[in-house]
């Protein structure tokens, strides 16, 4: 009796937005080919599971790990080989208030110094008052630099000749510059510089 | 019975999640990251729960969006990139001719030279300078003119 006790209380209860997923059941390698044995499943909180994870075991047996994943973690489209990653909308609080493209562009020295996450200016200064073809964000280091600009500015900042670079720094946020090509709603803009000021204020 | 005092008992903690995806090299920041708040009973064993554990280190497994961050994931420590930039300061490029640790962007007028931002910060050797914010705007107007980084001169009048 006492033992049927303790064994309810060691059990997690689970609760009504948890999920089961099946999960690495040790340290998996990379090259690692997925067998049940592999496996065991877990209930998360809805908030902990990726939203790319492949949460149904018989959809991970067979397949191949590309990356090494760490035991009981919910294994993702992105460590499978040839395995599709799902398009996933962001939450609708993370949702831009713009359409996004990404621009591969060579950013020179200033490469090594960018990281994912990281916020850049690429102004055009080859005719009349230097304007800002685009902020981005970036999304890939590396020779060229992936970064995610709004959609309608993807045109002109792919095809600029040299423009020079912002980086911005730790604790400071955008500046007010013009832009080359205004954004189509006045609403949007607004809505993306009160989420980067949202960002930096303690 | 036991299970709702359980619930009851439960501490909440806070899982570290990764905000976008993390390529391989990537160091570590506060804002790569996303916290998660959760009951901590049934958390899988090695997650990260405290962010000032991790940031300054290396990924040295790629992370991809909404996965917990975990130990095995990360190498040591690195110095971010970013902190080569002065806190508050934007980088752009700029001509750079001195070799003075006390410097400002000047521009040269018919009149002779101006300040367009005092106390810049000479970044990379190559031509990088870190200008304060509020001096971006006119440090980026002068980006097609004669503008370049000097010693700085206390008496030398500023760029209207």
């Amino acid at each position: 009796m006492l033992s049927l006790i303790a064994g309810l209380w060691l059990a997690p209860p689970a609760l009504a937005d948890d999920v089961t997923v099946a999960v690495a059941r040790m340290p998996l390698p990379a090259g690692k080919k997925l067998d049940w044995d592999d496996l065991s499943t877990i209930k998360l909180p809805d908030a902990l599971v990726p939203p790319t994870a492949v949460v149904l075991g018989a959809d991970l047996v067979g397949k191949t790990l590309a990356l090494p994943v760490a035991v009981q973690s919910p294994i993702v489209a992105q460590r499978l080989v040839g395995v599709e990653v799902p398009v996933v909308a962001p939450p609708v609080d993370a949702m831009p208030a713009v359409a996004e493209v990404e621009v591969a562009r060579e950013m020179g020295v200033v490469a090594a110094l960018v990281q994912a996450g990281d916020t850049v200016g690429f102004v055009r200064t080859d005719k009349g008052t230097p304007c800002v073809l685009a902020w981005a964000e970036v999304v890939k280091r590396g020779s060229p630099v992936t970064v995610r600009v709004p959609a309608v500015h993807g045109p002109d900042l792919a095809s600029a000749h040299e423009p020079a670079v912002l980086l911005k720094g730790p604790d400071t946020h955008r500046p007010d510059l013009p832009l080359c090509t205004p954004l189509p709603l006045p609403d949007a803009v607004d809505a993306v510089d009160a989420a980067e000021r949202k960002e930096v204020s303690p | 019975m036991m299970w709702l005092l359980g619930l009851a008992l439960a501490q909440d903690v806070t899982v570290q999640t990764a905000r976008i995806d993390l390529p391989e090299g990537h160091v570590l920041r506060a804002r790569d990251l996303s916290s998660v708040s959760v009951a901590e009973r049934g958390l899988p064993m090695g997650t990260v729960t405290d962010a000032t554990t991790v940031v300054g280190r290396t990924v040295k497994v790629p992370l991809f969006a909404g996965e917990m961050v975990r130990g095995e994931y990360l190498g040591p420590p690195q110095t971010v990139p970013e902190s080569l930039i002065p806190e508050g300061h934007w980088l752009l490029p700029a001509e750079v001719r001195t070799q003075s640790d006390e410097t400002d962007l000047v521009k040269l007028l018919p009149g002779g030279f101006c300040v367009v931002a005092r106390g810049v910060t000479v970044v990379l050797e190559s031509g990088w300078v870190a200008v304060p914010f509020a001096r971006v705007p006119a440090a980026v107007a002068s980006l097609r003119s004669d503008a370049s980084v000097r010693r700085a001169d206390p008496g030398m009048r500023d760029c209207r």
